[in-house]
């Protein structure tokens, strides 16, 4: 299989094609795996449930990440880059993250869940149900009562923050 | 037959046997299903975005079709499924744009539509404090949170030695231990603050050890040290004199595994049946290798070093010559 000058077509879920090399597209285990199974011929894929919004971010982000392995991007560049990327709004990231585990790129989903991760690090209970919309069922009493059994946890904030 | 045709409302609806029939049914005369299929689709636009009614309609369709195709009889199964099939991406593809369209910031959505591995991932990006904000959310993240590979990720995160080490497990002691063990014990792995040191001997370089602190801890993390110096060894029957209930008793990984100078440093002072002992700012740091001492007083019977700490004033010298 010549890999060289190979453009696989990716069709996201409304209809939107994109060309992307061999190797941006392989990024995701999903299509290299896909592509290994079909005939040489075949380079279209269609992404059944990824929108052509997201499936451009993602394929940003292959791309970069393709292009940096080749021209050697110092750590700190990519690291750089890869902060600016997910500064998306909430919706965004989580479609991204979805995209990443469907996909399955590995590094993409890690960074997300490592960007989520973040948004919920030092926050307050109502704080976080804030955040991501989830509705409280516990009853008063419940909550009081957890949050008495796990007052250990918020004596030891910073010397956990250290241990990251 | 589920991955033939994967809307269970449809089977219930009697399309499941129908491609026994359909198989001896030819592809030709497909033009005016399609036409079929497409127009009734146009209509059901009508009925409006993602609804019960629309899905309704849709089925409804499929069985119109696919009762129309008994008497021609001429299709092949599989090409009808594909058929069927497309209508009802078409009708699925419609009832996601409508989630798109109408999601105002719909994070819920994101969160809790995550595939379990996603969430799970991110679950072990965070420490045990946070695990605990989020598991008093709710009751389905408080499920999440309480995942015992989570708690058991983050212990062995804490301490390595966890993994395989059952004397210190004895030695900690917990008989308090629920049956979520990671999650009850992880609460007493960071009452003391994490701690990486060097180890020196005199002119030399042992190993970098990671303390976790088993009882009493007594240090603040400001005045941890960065590295210790064992300039004195004494005789392993002294321990008797400080291994006090209250004192402060630490267990002691080597930062990489498989640390020759950590191996080195415990057959050493085994070898001469010592204890190491070193001195900063106003306390005493005590290693202890394998011995009767650790298991009589700090109810440790494996093979790792051990130690504790005490404020200066506890020892005096005169008797260490």
């Amino acid at each position: 299989m010549t890999e060289k000058g190979r453009i696989v077509k990716m069709v996201s879920q409304d209809q939107e094609e994109f060309e992307v090399e061999y190797g941006v597209a392989t990024m995701s285990t999903l299509i290299a795996n896909v592509l290994q199974d079909v005939s040489e011929e075949t380079t279209t894929v269609p992404i059944p449930n990824v929108n052509a919004q997201v499936l451009a971010k993602v394929i940003e982000y292959c791309r970069y990440h393709y292009e940096a392995k080749r021209i050697d991007q110092s750590e700190e560049d990519i690291e750089r880059w890869n902060k600016d990327f997910m500064k998306v709004d909430n919706k965004t990231l989580f479609n991204i993250l979805i995209a990443a585990s469907f996909l399955d790129i590995a590094d993409l989903l890690d960074l997300g869940c490592k960007t989520v991760a973040g948004m919920i690090k030092d926050k307050s209970v109502e704080q976080i149900r804030e955040l991501f919309c989830i509705e409280g069922d516990f009853t008063e009493e419940q909550e009081a009562k957890m949050r008495e059994e796990n007052n250990w946890g918020s004596e030891m904030s910073q010397e956990n923050n250290a241990a990251q | 037959m589920d991955n033939r045709f994967p809307l269970s409302m449809a089977e219930d609806c009697g399309l499941d046997g129908s491609s026994d029939v359909l198989d001896e049914l030819g592809p030709k005369a497909f033009g005016p299903i399609l036409c079929d299929i497409a127009c009734g689709a146009d209509d059901a636009e009508e009925v409006g975005g993602d609804s019960v009614a629309l899905l309704e309609a849709d089925v409804r369709r499929l069985l119109d079709v696919v009762s129309g195709i008994k008497d021609q009889r001429r299709w092949s199964a599989s090409f009808m499924r594909d058929h069927l099939r497309t209508v009802l991406a078409r009708s699925t593809n419609l009832a996601r744009c409508d989630l798109e369209a109408g999601a105002l910031e719909q994070c819920t959505e994101g969160l809790d539509s995550f595939p379990e591995t996603v969430w799970g991932r991110i679950l072990r990006h965070l420490d045990g404090k946070d695990l605990v904000t989020l598991s008093l959310t709710s009751k389905t993240w408080h499920k999440r949170c309480e995942d015992p590979q989570v708690w058991k990720d983050l212990c062995l995160r804490r301490c390595r030695s966890l993994r395989n080490d059952s004397a210190l497990w004895v030695m900690l002691n917990r008989s308090s231990l629920t049956d979520n063990r990671w999650r009850s014990l992880y609460p007493c792995l960071v009452k003391s603050p994490p701690w990486t040191f060097s180890l020196h001997k005199p002119g030399k370089f042992v190993s970098t050890l990671k303390a976790i602190c088993v009882r009493n801890w007594v240090v603040e993390e400001e005045s941890l040290p960065s590295s210790l110096l064992v300039k004195r060894r004494f005789d392993q029957c002294y321990l008797d004199k400080f291994c006090k209930p209250e004192t402060c008793t630490l267990y002691f990984e080597p930062e990489s595994e498989n640390d020759v100078g950590y191996n080195n440093f415990v057959k050493y002072l085994t070898d001469r049946k010592r204890a190491g002992l070193a001195h900063t700012e106003g306390r005493f740091f005590v290693f202890i290798p394998p011995c009767i001492q650790a298991k009589k007083n700090l109810n440790y019977h494996g093979n790792a070093l051990t130690g504790l700490i005490l404020p200066s004033r506890a020892i005096t010298l005169d008797w260490m010559r």
